[in-house]
């Protein structure tokens, strides 16, 4: 007991949303610390790494030749596994301030479809980071927990988590998940269909950057009352000059109907894989949506005329995931049962 | 018409039940369709409107249900939310909390399998021990045995006995050869072996009967002892200066200077 409170006292715990796009880092007894992309700027030559997070993001598609600014998690797991520690090394000090004693507990969500061996990779990464012991949580669960959904009660719950990399339906009962789905669908795949939108519709090349700026600002899922348009910046790929053109918000949704649609199907074949009682409860009470692609426009209005069901936004979806394990931070003791150890792999 | 109904009116003044129910109201929408409007459902509708936020499945359900409804209807939800933030809050109590039971649930689980090999090795050890242990019972009552069973009767040939002569006269012929044959022959009606003790003082005995001891003990002087056995009589003698031994009526003449002897009759 006394060793236990010793723990408490000399070493801060961290949640982390180690996210494809944004990771975000809670710290036990403080709330969140850090919110930053999930991008390192390396030198190409020997691997050195410049910068991390915002400073790196500046950096995306605007680096010269020797400095390459990527993202080491790709469709929700760990792409580059020792940029990906490095990074998130990086985070945990500058989330901790430098200040602890002994090395933290780190709970770590991650997509509920990969695999075991892209589980073991974020277990491994997260413990050469520093961390004295690191916990897994499925993202699904951890928004559920963030949201504030009643995920212990014998009610079936549904949430959407839409992130950066992919797409994670859940519905959970009795503190477990009952039936899922991840698919590899999410703000990145979006950002790429507005890409290929404006290759094919007018000749012009933009960059991640631009295509997410069009994303935010313009895009949406459901015809909207007002239609507004943004300026696109790029290349033409016929004259090969800069040129700007006009985006509608009507095109930027026929651009992203694709990724939509794909949500939107995997919400569908979820319910359909529900046992009828939580099916039944889930009719009743409604889904809720978490993750930074719950932002997109009306993706919310659309899901609830294409399922029937009332969709409702968490408060902060984009922190919705890193909330949830900072919940089970603070209660450890009881929600052990739905973290995965490297023992449980 | 709607923006008449907007946020700044003097609703303001009232809670947000009766702000809504206007508002659907001035719309001219019945709850069922609102309901068909937000997919949410009447009863829930009608829980808000009346703030019965208990009705209400939870607090996130809630926020989202507000929200949803008043945009339907064309109010400012963030405005109706800070009417009542104490409705709407997350609660804060733990997720999982574990009931109080008077009796601990434990599971029934299966002997494992290694508590099966386990109980099956301590049995196969007791079992060892039991065969180990009827064995040493065994060997000791093996070696007890033999310790009252002295040598076969043919052991002592150079000893003085009795008579050896085949006939029943010759009394002095004996007296004559006493390191001869071991026993003294003369037949008895019925057969077998007799044997007469006549104790003229304090003597120890010690006699077996076909094997079988008959008398262990001291005789006193004037005691005759008389045994019979069929086959084989032994005597063995503390002090054979007290006592006379006769077999089938004849003496046993023994060495005087052995004062402790012993020997084996067999019957004719």
């Amino acid at each position: 007991m006394a060793r236990k409170f010793l723990f408490h006292r000399l070493s801060r715990n961290l949640g982390v949303d180690l996210g494809t796009a944004n990771t975000l880092i809670y710290v036990q007894g403080e709330g969140i610390v850090l919110r930053e992309p999930s991008v390192v700027a390396k030198r190409a030559d020997d691997g050195q790494i410049i910068a991390v997070g915002e400073e790196a993001k500046r950096m995306v598609g605007r680096t010269p030749g020797e400095i390459v600014a990527t993202r080491p998690l790709r469709d929700g797991v760990i792409a580059d596994f020792d940029t990906t520690a490095a990074m998130l090394a990086y985070f945990i000090r500058k989330g901790l301030k430098n200040r602890t004693l002994l090395r933290p507990t780190v709970i770590v969500g991650i997509p509920s479809g990969v695999t075991g061996v892209e589980r073991r990779a974020v277990i491994d990464a997260t413990e050469q980071a520093g961390a004295r012991e690191a916990f897994l949580i499925e993202e699904p669960m951890a928004a559920a927990i963030g949201a504030g959904l009643p995920i212990s009660e014998p009610v079936g719950s549904m949430v959407v988590d839409i992130g950066g990399g992919t797409t994670e339906v859940a519905v959970i009962a009795m503190g477990g998940i009952v039936t899922a789905k991840s698919i590899r669908v999410g703000g990145d795949e979006m950002d790429e269909a507005l890409i290929q939108y404006c290759r094919r519709a007018y000749n012009l090349l933009i960059g991640e950057r631009t295509s997410e700026e069009i994303k935010i600002a313009i895009g949406s899922a459901y015809p909207m009352k007002e239609e507004q348009s943004i300026e696109v910046r790029g290349r033409d790929l016929v004259s090969g000059l800069p040129r700007t053109v006009r985006m509608t918000s009507s095109e930027a949704r026929e651009a992203l109907a694709e990724p939509v649609a794909q949500i939107v199907e995997a919400v569908k074949q979820t319910l359909e894989r529900t046992p009828p009682e939580l099916a039944a409860d889930i009719v009743d009470r409604g889904i809720v949506l978490a993750g930074g692609g719950s932002l997109l426009r009306g993706i919310d209005r659309l899901l609830s005329e294409e399922t029937g069901m009332p969709v409702m936004l968490t408060d902060d979806p984009l922190s919705a995931v890193v909330m949830g394990t900072g919940r089970v931070l603070e209660e450890i003791d009881t929600m052990r049962r739905v973290l995965i150890t490297s023992k449980k792999l | 018409m709607q923006e008449d109904r907007a946020p700044s009116s003097p609703d303001d003044l009232l809670g947000i039940g009766e702000r809504l129910r206007n508002a659907r109201e001035a719309k001219g929408l019945t709850l069922a369709v609102a309901e068909t409007l937000t997919r949410i459902r009447a009863t829930y509708l009608s829980a808000l409107e009346e703030e019965q936020f208990a009705r209400l499945p939870g607090a996130v359900y809630a926020r989202g249900y507000l929200r949803t409804y008043a945009l339907a209807l064309g109010l400012d939800p963030d405005d109706l939310m800070e009417a009542y933030p104490g409705a709407f809050s997350r609660s804060h109590e733990p997720i999982f909390t574990s009931l109080p039971t008077e009796i601990p649930i434990r599971p029934a689980v299966p002997p494992s399998v290694t508590r099966r090999i386990a109980l099956y090795a301590g049995g196969a050890i007791l079992l060892v021990i039991a065969i180990l242990g009827i064995i040493g019972y065994q060997q000791l009552h093996q070696f007890a045995q033999p310790v009252p069973k002295p040598p076969p009767p043919a052991s002592e040939p150079p000893h003085p006995a009795g008579g050896p002569a085949p006939s029943p006269a010759s009394p002095p012929q004996a007296e004559v050869a006493p390191p001869a044959a071991p026993a003294a022959r003369a037949a008895i009606p019925g057969g077998g072996v007799e044997l007469t003790v006549q104790a003229t003082g304090p003597c120890w005995l010690l006699v077996s009967a076909d094997g079988e001891e008959v008398f262990k003990g001291t005789v006193n002087a004037g005691d005759v002892r008389v045994w019979r056995a069929r086959a084989r009589v032994t005597v063995r003698v503390g002090n054979s200066e007290a006592v006379s031994v006769l077999v089938n009526g004849q003496p046993v003449q023994q060495d005087p200077r052995r004062q402790v002897w012993e020997e084996t009759f067999t019957a004719p």
